[in-house]
């Protein structure tokens, strides 16, 4: 699973502590996920999709494995 | 750590800060009765040096591990400032996930050493074998009743 959470987030010219205060997270949580370390939950990928007021499949990409 | 982590989680924060608090005062007063034993029952008693030395030594951890645990719970209630910093540091999904992974690494790898201890302490000293062979059996049958437990709940 990849995300455009950066990109978003550099289009609305935010910092990763700004939206990290924004979804209750640390900025930490945030650097992981953007970095692709980390893998968000259904609830934070919703809280995230909601501050950028988009779904969650536009901010989260989900790759399908091929056979 | 251990009381933090059980007593963090579901969403209303400020109540398990109440709860923290509580449990806090619960441990100051366990530490308090191992000062009053070791000040007025352990010089009586007959145990040896090392003995009484445990009661000090467990008595001033506990009551110095409460105490902090009560300021910084107390600070954080009545600074909502310093409780949100708080909250987001400790509810953190991806610190938890840290938390969780970390905790399962340590209980696996010390029931390993605990495994292993087993064969080199069996032909020197048959208490500490009993104790370890003690603790095999309380880890498989907490794993299996925690296994149940979850299975029912999840």
């Amino acid at each position: 699973m990849t995300n455009r959470i950066a990109e978003l987030r550099k289009a609305r010219k935010i910092s990763q502590a700004e939206l990290a205060d924004e979804v209750d997270v640390t900025r930490q949580t945030i650097i992981s996920l953007e970095s692709g370390r980390y893998n968000a939950s259904l609830l934070l990928a919703h809280k995230i999709a909601m501050y950028f007021g988009l779904t969650i499949e536009e901010v989260f990409l989900f790759e399908e494995e091929t056979p | 750590m251990l009381i933090k982590a059980m007593l963090t989680g579901g969403g209303d924060y400020e109540k398990s800060l109440r709860q923290r608090r509580w449990a806090a005062i619960a441990m100051l007063c366990i530490g308090l009765v191992g000062f009053a034993c070791w000040f007025f029952l352990v010089p009586n008693s007959h145990l040896s040096e090392h003995a009484q030395g445990f009661y000090l030594g467990a008595a001033t951890g506990i009551t110095a591990g409460a105490l902090f645990l009560l300021v910084r719970t107390q600070y954080l209630i009545t600074h909502p400032q310093a409780q949100r910093r708080a909250k987001i540091k400790e509810t953190d999904e991806r610190e938890m996930q840290i938390i969780r992974s970390a905790t399962q690494i340590a209980g696996g790898v010390t029931i390993f050493g605990v495994v292993l201890s087993l064969f080199i302490v069996l032909p020197l000293c048959m208490e500490a074998y009993y104790a370890l062979i003690g603790v095999v059996f309380f880890y498989t049958a907490v794993f299996f009743l925690s296994n149940l437990w979850l299975s029912k709940k999840l």
